[in-house]
């Protein structure tokens, strides 16, 4: 009796899963043009303490020798990272603020990227730089997962 | 009315509010709680975080509603534990990580990061489902 009980519990639960699946993909079809899609070419606005950059612009800082800063977890970045990149994940800002400082100064031109497209992390962080007073950043809003799929350099931590 | 029962109202109530809030939330700003999956840095591929993050809401948003019927309470409870315990679980291991952002529990309305207050808060809300789960007929 108990058994059967649970069963239908069970079932119903399925039921309402199936239902949110359901509605959840023909909403995901629906609103996908407005979703930061990864291929998004265009930056969103622009922020007047940083500059919002494409996957375009972000090679060319690349090239150019720009300082790329990771604001993923150190572990995403042990596992692999943008070349060069160095890690400074956004939740530990007050432990490594002071180290970062006396590395690389307020001019230092910078670009700042996270996982992906939309990924909060990095603009979190090229916030509280600019408070600190860096004056030269640049948000990748493509980020990690847009970067690797243009098959660009990238490299593992050590 | 018995003291339990009174109990088992309002925690339905009680998670009928937060849950159906937050879903329509998040339905009413998808590229919020987007970005907020696709910065746990658990799910990487953009495909898969943009249907999560766009089944999530209305589960909660059902699973709030289905509270409110008596014979469905048991089945939606048990849900709604079990999305809590996986929202505690990624707020817990993003906190861990190191990564300070949005938990993207309010959708884009009510930024919170995923500090002990989020943590607190999950716990709070999987020991009220589970309660309303056991106290359910």
């Amino acid at each position: 009796m108990q058994k059967t009980k649970f069963s239908i519990t069970l079932f119903k639960a399925l039921l309402i899963l199936s239902l949110s699946f359901a509605v959840g993909i023909a909403y995901l079809m629906a609103i996908s043009d407005n979703l930061p899609s990864y291929q998004r070419e265009t930056p969103p606005q622009q922020n007047p303490k940083y500059k919002e950059i494409d996957l375009a612009k972000a090679k060319e800082r690349f090239d150019q020798g720009w300082l790329f800063v990771d604001a993923r977890s150190q572990l995403s970045w042990k596992e692999a990272h943008i070349k060069g990149a160095i890690s400074f994940p956004a939740g530990e800002f007050l432990q490594r603020i002071s180290d970062f400082e006396k590395n690389y100064p307020k001019d230092t031109k910078m670009v700042v990227y996270c996982a992906g497209v939309g990924c909060s992390t990095s603009y979190f962080l090229a916030e509280r730089l600019a408070e600190r007073g860096y004056k030269n950043i640049e948000v990748f809003f493509g980020g990690w997962s847009q970067w690797v799929q243009a098959g660009y350099p990238t490299e593992k931590g050590q | 009315m018995k003291k339990g029962k009174l109990l088992l109202y309002i925690s339905v109530f009680l998670l009928f509010l937060i849950y159906f809030s937050a879903g329509v939330i998040k339905i009413l700003t998808p590229r919020q709680f987007y970005g907020a999956v696709m910065s746990y840095e658990i799910i990487k591929d953009p495909f898969f975080v943009a249907m999560i993050s766009s089944i999530v809401p209305f589960l909660e948003v059902f699973c709030a509603v289905f509270l409110l019927i008596p014979s469905w309470r048991k089945s939606s409870s048990l849900l709604l534990l079990i999305i809590t315990l996986i929202f505690l679980f990624a707020i817990l291991s993003a906190y861990l990580r190191g990564i300070n952002m949005d938990c993207g529990c309010f959708g884009g309305v009510l930024v919170g990061e995923t500090g002990l207050s989020s943590i607190i808060r999950n716990i709070f809300l999987s020991i009220l489902s589970a309660f309303v789960f056991l106290k359910s007929d």
